[in-house]
């Protein structure tokens, strides 16, 4: 290898296909990798600054506007904060719903993620409008599952972007049961889609990097922890409430990012399918333990590229849970609860899992009951630390290894893997002035 | 090959873009064999996965930047990427950025791969204002709405044009 090969920069400004603007730097001299920084460069946001003097049942919905892809998560981590705030119970249906709600959301951000933003990386094309043209199977059975789990979305929550018909304590407007048993039905009739998709999973060559990390996410006892659970670390094997967000996530600041970063019980941890697939997989739906299977995953893996993996592993175990579940309302059908609640003063947190990870809200509402002080912490910004940990750990591999495209190319596709929605993560610094 | 389908596109929340769906709601008596869908606040794939699901041709109302002076009106078939034809183009954004990126253009791109026979054609109406009206209220800025009657009317003669060339290919 010459110096001139050996000794090079690559700067990746704004990443395609994710969500928001990160840009990775690289230097390399001699071969040798001499920095790396992923840099977020996002503008900051202010939900936390503009939900102050809101009505507690007003968070939910404005917050949900932080993100159009994991709205429905953040109206639920909301509204389990201000639930938690003005000590409200949920009942059993609302908690189903809930959780329909949430996994019909998970449905959709996973199968946008891998057919239109991951796929096109390990078949070469640079977008789906090629893979249109190269695999047109593919992306037609794309379009229907996405539409369909929009619709589902649409069905339990009133519309698919921005769902209006779930509040505090519970619905607003409740589905309509022939809505609801169409769904089934469909949900139904779409698992060969499934099987195709976990089918051209298999196919993708996945690159063969690890590196041991923390996973974090949510437990439950009952249930496969996407809406509800305590706070799971694979370091210590130990679970924590959820009010202890702010000694888990231990948010700190660096020059190169507008968002803030986390770490646990290590230099950083990771939050997403994968963590959620290692840290639980005994409760997925057996479907969907085959599928890993079938895709190769066993736990624990350490590879972040197969993120990808596990979110296809979650795609079937979302459907086979939801068809459970969907049984289970049309079994019992739905009441009209009573959704009144007396505003008043509290603080509470409240957690479920997004699609790309722990996601953490907490309010504190005033003598009035309106919003004092608000704070969410998103996956993202937990998984970016982790993100440039797995790309400092590589790059010398892949430096030594692959020609310079190729790692440019290798290191878009590990951010990629991740889901990352920058967007999201990118919120209100907190400011204090010394006098 | 069924009828013409004119769908209005856009959102009540960004002023003059909901000028499509305003426009396909005020054709109270549309032509015989012509059906209305409003497509609101649809994204780029959901809009991709409604195009294939129609047999026939679509004109897909919207408002559209085409370096027109404001309120000027066009009609153009849009044609699979690297095909060329006459009148306008939807430039694609490339490479999209994100799943927030991909919009009309990409839309259509991907549904005329998946289905290259799909005949799409365009009204676009340049737009006074795109950004959210804080002030509430009516959706359009007031110079759309004076240009309402006026595109209504250019509106209808297009759909009569297009529906007399589907009803020929028919017969």
């Amino acid at each position: 290898m010459s110096s001139k090969d050996s000794t090079y920069s690559i700067s990746l400004d704004h990443v395609t296909r994710i969500e928001g603007h990160g840009s990775v730097r690289v230097s390399v001299r001699d071969g040798r990798v001499e920095e790396l920084t992923l840099a977020i460069v996002e503008a900051q946001r202010f939900f936390e600054s503009f939900t102050r003097g809101m009505l507690a049942h007003e968070i939910p919905w404005i917050v949900g506007r932080i993100c159009g892809i994991c709205c429905v998560a953040h109206q639920m981590a909301a509204s389990k904060a201000v639930e938690a705030a003005l000590g409200l119970e949920v009942s059993g249906q609302s908690r189903l719903l809930r959780r329909l709600l949430n996994e019909s959301q998970i449905l959709q951000s996973h199968l946008l993620h891998v057919y239109f933003l991951a796929v096109p990386d390990y078949v070469g094309v640079p977008s789906v409008l090629p893979l249109a043209r190269s695999h047109p199977e593919v992306v037609r059975r794309a379009l229907r599952l996405k539409h369909l789990a929009n619709e589902f979305t649409a069905v339990i929550g009133g519309r698919a972007l921005h769902p209006m018909a779930n509040t505090l304590r519970g619905w607003r407007r409740l589905p309509d049961l022939d809505a609801l048993a169409d769904i089934r039905r469909r949900l139904h009739a779409a698992l060969p889609d499934l099987e195709a998709t976990v089918t051209i999973a298999k196919t993708l060559e996945i690159p063969d990097f690890e590196r041991q990390t923390e996973y974090v996410s949510l437990r439950h006892p009952d249930e496969y922890a996407l809406y509800d659970g305590q706070v799971y670390s694979s370091d210590t094997g130990e679970l924590a409430p959820v009010s202890d967000y702010r000694q888990i996530t231990n948010e700190f600041t660096v020059p190169w990012s507008t968002a803030k970063w986390a770490r646990w019980h290590r230099e950083s941890y990771m939050v997403g399918a994968l963590a959620r697939v290692n840290n639980n997989f005994e409760q997925l739906h057996p479907a969907a333990r085959a599928a890993a299977e079938t895709l190769g995953l066993t736990v624990p893996c350490h590879n972040p590229y197969m993120n990808n993996l596990a979110q296809v592993v979650e795609i079937v175990h979302c459907v086979h849970s939801s068809l459970a579940m969907l049984d289970q309302v049309l079994d019992q059908g739905l009441e009209q609860e009573d959704i009144g609640y007396t505003p008043g003063p509290g603080q509470g947190v409240g957690a479920v899992e997004a699609p790309r990870g722990l996601l953490f809200h907490a309010y504190r509402l005033d003598d009035a009951g309106r919003c004092a002080e608000a704070d969410a912490v998103i996956p993202t910004s937990q998984n970016i630390n982790n993100i440039e940990q797995d790309m400092k750990a590589f790059a010398p591999r892949m430096v030594a290894s692959m020609p310079r495209d190729q790692v440019g190319l290798h290191l878009e596709m590990l951010l990629r893997a991740y889901d990352p929605c920058i967007s999201c993560s990118v919120h209100m610094l907190k400011v204090e002035f010394v006098p | 090959m069924s009828g013409l389908v004119v769908a209005g596109i856009g959102s009540r929340h960004l002023a003059d873009d909901c000028v499509g769906l305003r426009l396909v709601e005020s054709l109270d008596r549309p032509e015989a064999g012509v059906r209305r869908e409003l497509w609101e606040d649809a994204d780029a794939l959901t809009l991709a996965h409604r195009l294939l699901e129609l047999s026939g041709p679509v004109l897909l109302v919207d408002c559209a930047d085409m370096d027109l002076a404001p309120g000027e009106w066009r009609c153009f078939r849009v044609w699979p990427a690297g095909k060329q034809g006459t009148g306008g183009q939807l430039v694609l954004r490339s490479p999209p950025l994100s799943t927030h990126g991909p919009g009309l253009a990409e839309a259509v791109q991907i549904a005329l791969a998946l289905e290259p026979g799909l005949q799409v054609h365009v009204f676009g109406v340049q737009p006074f204002q795109v950004e959210p009206r804080p002030e509430g209220g009516e959706m359009l800025s007031p110079a759309m709405r004076s240009r309402l009657p006026a595109l209504r009317t250019a509106l209808r003669q297009r759909i009569r044009s297009l529906n007399t060339t589907t009803c020929r290919e028919e017969a």
